[in-house]
């Protein structure tokens, strides 16, 4: 082949990191979630030096301030600064997020794949497992877990992780059986490959796409979960600044003073559309077709 | 409407610079790059090329067919005089269907699965012919009949009932159903086994005939155009290269790509032990077009008679006969006069 | 000596499954009833339609599949017969190139990577050695170096089918079995693979089972032939004879449903073969009597063996071969 008959000009070689990070940037979703998630992160580990007052020291003389250049979002009911409780707030948030999905996502994913890519009996059997897991009331279970363990923030989000592993597994699950289907698994096959060889080689970091587009979305839930057993008592106890307590702590107050309630129920709320947000722009990124 | 008839000298229709281009993270792909065809009624124009030649992008431009991030960008498709990329919707709507017709490659994914085949016709002479719904599946059932697919099981049937040759007479049954005066035709047979494409193709020809349409045939395979066109148009990154009439093409081609084109096809007629001459390198970035001809890079031609202006200069189309052009620096036509396609050891260069 | 591959009698069978409860309701027999040799260092081409099993059949002879009846051996070692550690060290000698060059690598790794992948699993050459190796081979097949570093979807298919080519030979098989390797490519890269394919069977002595429904593309690079119709081989023979005196009348249909580009045949009208069968509901006899042009009465009470009519040509047809 003489030299004038080149191949057409190639690609500018780009590391793998540098195009997910470009593809990252420039989804709106993602970016924004991903805002959402630094601010989380940075308020819980500096929470001390943003935070302006002390979140657990009382002062009944200022209860149910409204907000003010002193107190930014007001006082709650034993005239505790409702910024610094909202910032120490996030640590307790995703601490919450992280035992969760810690829980389900290391039992469901492991659930998952012995189910997909194991034997039918195997799949049966776990498969079945999980259906009466999610046939159970959320509630009854989670009561259940508190009964033995009493209530505590971390009996709390134990409830909630255990709560999670279904869905995992089930993600999980139709993923492997997706991948093992591929043409390069049976690719890695005709190779040799021992099965051990194909499940954590070739299947397991193909089912890491979905796990994770599936782990943004189902942490905010979790969090939402926890808060709201929160809210009826069986999370987070006072006077831990955590904000489903600050919410229940605070509901009688709604008319009289709104911002007790409007701050951890907005911050509530923030975190999770963030991490929701998160977690569609991680879908659209991560898809294998770009 | 009805159209007025057109004098016959008049072709049926006409492109005349057409753009088609999609958006990229990396700018424009020129898709369809500044084409010029022409197509009279009756004519079977066979347009051939491969990955990334445009011929879909241009069959399906010409019924503007093309959806984010595609657009056309400039040109004029004239049908019957009247220019498409002009229409408002209720014209264009008229003309799809009723002045032109489609047949995709992959039959089952045009057919709604929750409707039986004979519905798929009918609906379309209640919709556009106003037929009444008896009428319009008596109607139905005889052209099912004359697409091969005789017999009330047949129209009553499903579409995951039909094998994809079935399937393919259904949507050919379709497209004829409101008697277009131009059938487009985007690889047809690809999708089915050659016994099946070779009744296909036979009803395909057949059909046209009768109904004395005109068909494009888009296709990669230079065998269905050589059974059915009367004509051919080679498309390579997005513009023509070469045009003319199917036996000119064939055994005189007088552009180098579609000299390789046909020196790089197996044949069954060839002899055992004859070379294949692959065309080394790939198809060129459409996002980022080189100055000069799109094939320079990869035309042995070029090299042999070291013409440096293909490099720079795009060529323009070069007559080389009344109804057959190339755009080509080199154009002269190649080879041999037998009615054989050309050969690899025989031929020019 | 004994062939290299030697097929006896192989049934594969696919199960259909209907009903609520997804009872099985029957069988398709994609492989019913097939003897086959392949002969170190020669192409066996096999062609037929959709459904036809050829795909089968060569994904049983990998050991891909298993079969319900019959025997596959690989130099001389039956294959659904060995302990495991033998058989997966056995897969060194038979390797596939597919059909589809994208999806047969993984999207996550690197294409130099996933061609390195071979080596480790079958524990060839000093790891030291392993990166050369791989380098070697992606220049032998006409890549550069610099394309080691790149995922699949950055590549053309002609590229990706090059770097399959490459996995499928850094193992120095015997015998690569090649599932409609350029069906999927536009013509001009089908002619680079196929003219690379037999310039590294020429090197390295391979011997390849091509399995295409392209009869052109299988004229221009298999020995031997052998058309497949539901299940069964219906003719084999040497390249020149099926293509030049082809007796089985679906072998004979087919050849003549390839569009000419003979342009002074376009008058010709192909023969009329009619719907194929339902793959469950076979005719009784000659599976094929459905739609031959000469069938008679005997075709539904006999089911045609292969005969040997002619030095190396086989057919399964009686007005060719009648049973004695």
């Amino acid at each position: 082949m003489s030299a004038a008959l080149d191949e057409a000009p190639e690609f500018e070689a780009e590391s793998r990191l540098a195009q997910f990070a470009a593809r990252f940037l420039a989804n709106r979703s993602a970016a924004f979630g991903g805002l959402v998630l630094l601010v989380l992160i940075v308020c819980a580990a500096l929470a001390p030096l943003i935070a302006p007052h002390d979140p657990l020291a009382i002062n009944p003389i200022m209860r149910l301030r409204p907000p003010s250049a002193e107190h930014w979002f007001g006082t709650d009911e034993v005239g505790r600064d409702l910024f610094s409780r909202i910032v120490y707030g996030c640590r307790y948030f995703l601490l919450i997020c992280l035992v969760a999905a810690a829980i389900s996502a290391s039992f469901g994913t492991l659930l998952g794949l012995i189910a997909g890519a194991g034997s039918s009996l195997a799949d049966g059997l776990i498969m079945r497992l999980m259906d009466v897991m999610l046939a159970f009331p959320y509630i009854l279970l989670v009561l259940v877990v508190v009964a033995i363990l009493g209530p505590s923030l971390w009996t709390g989000m134990i409830a909630v992780g255990v709560a999670g592993i279904p869905g995992y597994a089930r993600v999980v699950r139709a993923a492997v059986l997706t991948v093992r289907r591929e043409d390069y698994v049976e690719g890695a096959r005709v190779l040799g490959a021992s099965r051990a060889q194909i499940m954590f080689g070739t299947v397991l970091p193909n089912v890491l796409s979905p796990l994770i587009v599936y782990l943004s979305f189902a942490t905010p839930l979790a969090a939402l979960l926890a808060s709201a057993l929160s809210f009826v008592g069986l999370g987070a106890q006072p006077p831990a600044p955590e904000w489903g307590a600050m919410l229940v702590n605070s509901r009688t107050y709604l008319f009289s003073a709104w911002w007790a309630v409007a701050a951890p129920g907005t911050a509530l709320f923030f975190a999770i559309f963030g991490l929701n947000l998160l977690g569609n722009g991680l879908r659209d990124v991560l898809d294998p077709q770009s | 409407m009805s159209p007025t008839p057109l004098p016959t000298s008049q072709p049926l229709l006409v492109i005349r610079g057409l753009n088609t281009r999609f958006r990229s993270p990396r700018g424009f792909v020129k898709a369809v790059a500044n084409v010029d065809l022409k197509v009279r009624a009756g004519e079977i124009l066979g347009v051939v090329g491969e990955s990334g030649s445009g011929k879909s992008a241009l069959a399906l431009s010409i019924l503007r067919l093309i959806e984010a991030p595609g657009e056309i960008a400039s040109g004029e498709i004239l049908f019957e005089g009247r220019d498409i990329l002009k229409m408002r919707s209720r014209e264009l709507r008229q003309v799809r269907g009723r002045g032109v017709g489609v047949i995709f490659q992959q039959p089952q994914n045009c057919l709604n699965p929750v409707r039986r085949a004979g519905w798929h016709i009918a609906e379309l002479l209640v919709r556009q012919d106003g037929l009444g719904r008896r009428a319009a599946w008596e109607a139905a059932r005889e052209l099912l009949r004359t697409v091969g697919l005789p017999g009330p099981e047949m129209a009553m049937a499903y579409p995951h009932q039909l094998s994809g040759g079935q399937a393919q007479r259904v949507m050919i049954a379709m497209a004829l159903a409101l008697r277009p005066r131009l059938i487009i035709a985007d690889e047809p047979t690809t999708a089915l086994d050659v016994t099946v494409q070779a009744q296909i193709l036979e009803l395909l020809r057949e059909r046209c005939r009768d109904s004395g349409a005109a068909m494009i045939l888009v296709t990669h395979d230079l065998g269905v155009v050589a059974q059915l066109a009367d004509r051919v148009a080679v498309m390579y990154a997005g513009r023509i290269v070469e045009e003319g009439p199917a036996r000119a093409m064939l055994t005189t081609p007088a552009h180098p790509y579609t000299l390789g084109l046909l020196q790089a096809a197996p044949r069954l007629g060839a002899d055992a032990g004859e070379r294949l001459r692959d065309i080394p390198g790939v198809i060129p970035d459409l996002s980022r077009p080189l100055p000069g001809c799109p094939f320079a890079p990869r035309c042995a031609t070029r090299v042999e008679r070291n013409l440096a202006r293909c490099l720079s200069d795009p060529p323009p189309a070069i007559a080389l006969g009344p109804s057959h052009r190339a755009n080509c620096w080199a154009a002269a036509p190649m080879a041999t006069s037998s009615s054989e396609p050309v050969r690899a050891a025989g031929g020019s260069r | 000596m004994i062939p290299l591959v030697e097929v006896r009698d192989l049934h594969v069978r696919y199960p259909l499954r209907k009903g609520v409860f997804g009872g099985v309701t029957g069988y398709v027999h994609a492989v019913d009833g097939v003897d086959l040799d392949i002969e170190s260092g020669e192409t066996v081409g096999l062609v037929g339609e959709s459904g036809c099993g050829k795909s089968t059949l060569g994904r049983t002879i990998l050991a891909l599949q298993a079969p319900v009846s019959g025997r596959v051996t690989l130099r001389g070692k039956d294959l659904f017969d060995l302990p495991q550690n033998e058989f997966q060290r056995l897969r060194r000698h038979a390797q596939l190139v597919f059909q589809n060059p994208k999806s047969c690598l993984d999207p996550r790794r690197t294409v130099g990577s996933s061609v390195r992948m071979a080596l480790d699993i079958q524990d060839m050459l000093e790891p030291s050695e392993r990166s050369a190796a791989v380098e070697a081979i992606f220049l032998k097949v006409g890549l550069r170096r610099e394309h080691q570093a790149r995922y699949p979807h950055e590549l053309s298919g002609g590229q990706l089918q090059r770097i399959g080519i490459a996995r499928a030979l850094i193992l120095r098989p015997e015998l690569i079995i090649c599932d409609e390797p350029v069906s999927a490519l536009d013509v001009s890269v089908q002619a680079q693979i196929l003219n690379l394919l037999k310039d590294l069977q020429t090197e390295f002595s391979l011997a390849m089972l091509f399995i295409s429904h392209n009869l052109a593309v299988v004229k221009y690079i298999a020995d031997r032939v052998a058309v497949m119709y539901y299940g069964r081989i219906v003719e084999i023979a040497s390249r020149r004879e099926l293509f030049d005196n082809p007796r089985h009348p679906y072998t004979k249909a087919l050849l003549a449903a390839v569009p000419s580009m003979d342009l002074d045949r376009r008058a010709e009208q192909p023969t009329s073969l009619g719907d194929p069968p339902d793959p469950t509901r076979l005719p009784t006899g000659c599976r094929f009597r459905s739609r031959c042009p000469i069938a008679s009465e005997a075709c539904a009470k006999i089911d045609p063996p292969l005969t040997k009519i002619g030095a190396g040509h086989e057919v399964a047809c009686l007005a060719v071969a009648p049973t004695p």
